[in-house]
């Protein structure tokens, strides 16, 4: 009995620091370094004028488009990052936790301003949803990045988070 | 201690009338408190499970938890309907997967109907997006026939084949029946505890006809009996298939995305659409906007619970306390054929836990009942579908919680008990 535990001590100890290091190992990123390195410097996050209407594909129309020169940033491909931000919830799961959904910069970013451009957003899905008390709280969020160009209207760019872990946002 | 379990539980039997107001009113508050939190973990869960995978809901202008409740949930009204164009100029983007087209406004015996197309079928998911299953028969394929929930099904007795007619507006009855047009019940859905269970499907084409003669605001008596089911001449049957009904508009309808990448785009351009006055939301940013709101009103009746609650063991306190003086002879009598003092300790603490946890006993149980009892008021009245699975883990939680402070409370008693004894010892001084 005594034995096991002796042997089973040092190899708990292990797993901790194991997932102590998977934790650490985590690259924490700030929103710009989602974009290339080489636009950064001439990033602009205001949207220039759209190009045709989003809806009906018309030139000239007056609604949201996002441009479409917007990159990501391929170095991060496949990356674990940890980033903070905001969450705008797609899917629940039957408790009620948001296992789907948008993780974006600024609070508000459904609604009164255009959405943020593809590479300054991340689709994020977690196995263990979160628990959301309000959407004006931030959190951090833990997961694998994959950067991707999907073919829509858009043409957009997009990055993909497989979540790990969440945490909230203490300032 | 367990003889003096035995002798807690005797000695409050022998004050078996108090002891019983006492258990009474702890299990009056713990219902209470029971029933909130089922309530309120009850409803979140029936609100999530509602809807699934769905990208975008879409109406006419209004706020986006209104849009959310009448369109998913069933409750509350539309404010105006969306034009087809526009539901079909989003049907036709290349961005977008699906819709599902939703027509609201009328009832069967109190459930509503709800006109939409195969894409309904095909497309809509609930719960962990699980997709709805027939149970019996097959979707709708024509305007007579109709596809019921689960829940319509067995509380009214309909079978496939059966005919229904539909009433013209919301209410239990209506004194406007669409009687000249019949629907032969072509599909029963598995239960999804969801509104699907309560909504009777129809075709939007059906929708149309029914409302062909009501454009005045109620039934015109000049152009009714001319549908072709009613066995008109062939010739004039003809006619009227040339000159079918147009649908004026729909209630709402739910897009899904070919990517999730676009919906943020989606919902801002329809949301700036110039051409008519829309209102896209996100289900789970709206049902996040909806707890939010709720979630002050669950907050104030969770505090409200826990100080009836509170209220409660203090009564238990009192009425402990107030018996003391009283049972000083008792423990004498204890103490003569050899309790201590702490034994006496002990008793009081074993009183306070054994009210308490009666209590706690009946009023999770009375919670329990009430609710199960009103379930299908709930379904009805509030579009909520609880589980009704009896006391879970939380009810536990909450016991637990409630016998703790019920003991910590009889410490008081306990104490001023032991230290009567201390100083009385087998003889009484008052």
């Amino acid at each position: 009995m005594k034995q096991a535990l002796v042997r089973l001590v040092p190899a708990a100890l292990l797993a901790f620091g194991l997932a102590l290091q998977a934790g650490a190992a985590a690259l924490q990123i700030d929103w710009i370094e989602l974009v290339p390195a080489d636009q950064r410097a001439t990033f602009d996050p205001a949207p220039p004028p759209p190009v045709h209407d989003y809806l009906t594909g018309e030139s000239g129309g007056l609604a949201a488009q996002q441009p479409l020169d917007f990159s990501v940033n391929m170095d991060l491909e496949g990356q674990e990052i940890r980033i903070p931000g905001f969450v705008v919830p797609l899917e629940l799961d039957e408790e009620g936790n948001v296992t789907e959904f948008f993780l974006v910069p600024y609070f508000g970013a459904c609604i009164h301003v255009p959405p943020p451009p593809p590479n300054q957003m991340l689709y994020v899905r977690m196995k263990q949803g979160i628990k959301l008390d309000s959407m004006y709280s931030a959190y951090w969020i833990t997961g694998k990045l994959s950067a991707k160009t999907r073919a829509t209207r858009l043409g957009a760019a997009a990055y993909t988070l497989a979540g790990i872990a969440y945490e909230e946002y203490k300032f | 201690m367990k003889p003096l379990v035995g002798l807690a539980a005797r000695s409050l039997w022998n004050r078996r009338g108090s002891a019983a107001l006492t258990v009474f009113a702890i299990a009056i508050s713990v219902m209470l408190l029971v029933g909130v939190e089922t309530v309120r973990i009850g409803a979140r869960e029936s609100f999530a499970r509602t809807i699934s995978g769905t990208d975008l809901i879409v109406g006419a202008r209004s706020g986006p938890i209104n849009l959310l409740l009448y369109s998913v949930f069933r409750i509350g009204d539309a404010t105006t309907n969306v034009s087809l164009q526009s539901f079909e100029l989003v049907s036709r983007h290349p961005d977008v997967a699906w819709t599902i087209p939703i027509s609201l406004g009328d009832s069967h015996r109190g459930y509503r109907v709800m006109g939409t197309n195969g894409d309904y079928f095909r497309h809509y998911r609930y719960g962990n997006r699980q997709a709805l299953v027939l149970a019996a028969g097959s979707a709708f394929e024509d305007d007579n026939e109709a596809v019921i929930g689960a829940e319509v099904a067995s509380r009214l007795g309909y079978a496939i084949g059966d005919k229904i007619t539909i009433a013209h507006g919301i209410g239990e009855v209506s004194f406007a029946e669409h009687g000249d047009h019949p629907f032969r019940i072509s599909g029963i859905l598995d239960p999804t505890g969801t509104p699907v269970d309560r909504t009777v499907h129809v075709s939007l084409d059906a929708i149309a006809e029914i409302h062909e003669d009501w454009q005045g605001g109620a039934r015109s008596a000049v152009t009714a009996p001319r549908h072709p089911y009613d066995g008109d001449d062939p010739e004039s049957a003809q006619a009227e298939e040339v000159a079918r009904p147009a649908l004026a508009g729909i209630t709402a309808f739910l897009v899904g995305m070919r990517s999730k990448d676009s919906v943020l785009q989606m919902q801002r351009a329809l949301n700036e659409y110039r051409a008519e006055p829309l209102t896209a939301v996100i289900p789970g940013v709206a049902l996040q906007q909806l707890w939010q709101i709720v979630g002050v009103a669950d907050r104030a009746l969770f505090v409200v619970a826990t100080f009836v609650v509170l209220a409660g063991l203090i009564g238990m306190l009192t009425s402990i306390l107030t018996s003391l003086r009283e049972r000083r002879r008792e423990m004498a009598i204890l103490r003569s054929v050899g309790a201590r003092p702490l034994h006496v300790f002990a008793l009081l603490l074993l009183e306070a836990g054994l009210l308490a946890l009666a209590g706690v006993v009946l009023g999770i149980a009375a919670a329990h009942t009430a609710l199960a009892a009103t379930t299908s008021l709930l379904a009805s009245r509030f579009g909520l579908f609880m589980e009704t699975g009896g006391p879970g883990v939380y009810d536990l939680v909450l016991a637990g919680a409630v016998v703790s402070a019920a003991v910590l409370a009889g410490l008081v008693p306990a104490w001023l008990a032991y230290r009567n004894s201390l100083a009385d010892g087998l003889t009484i001084r008052t």
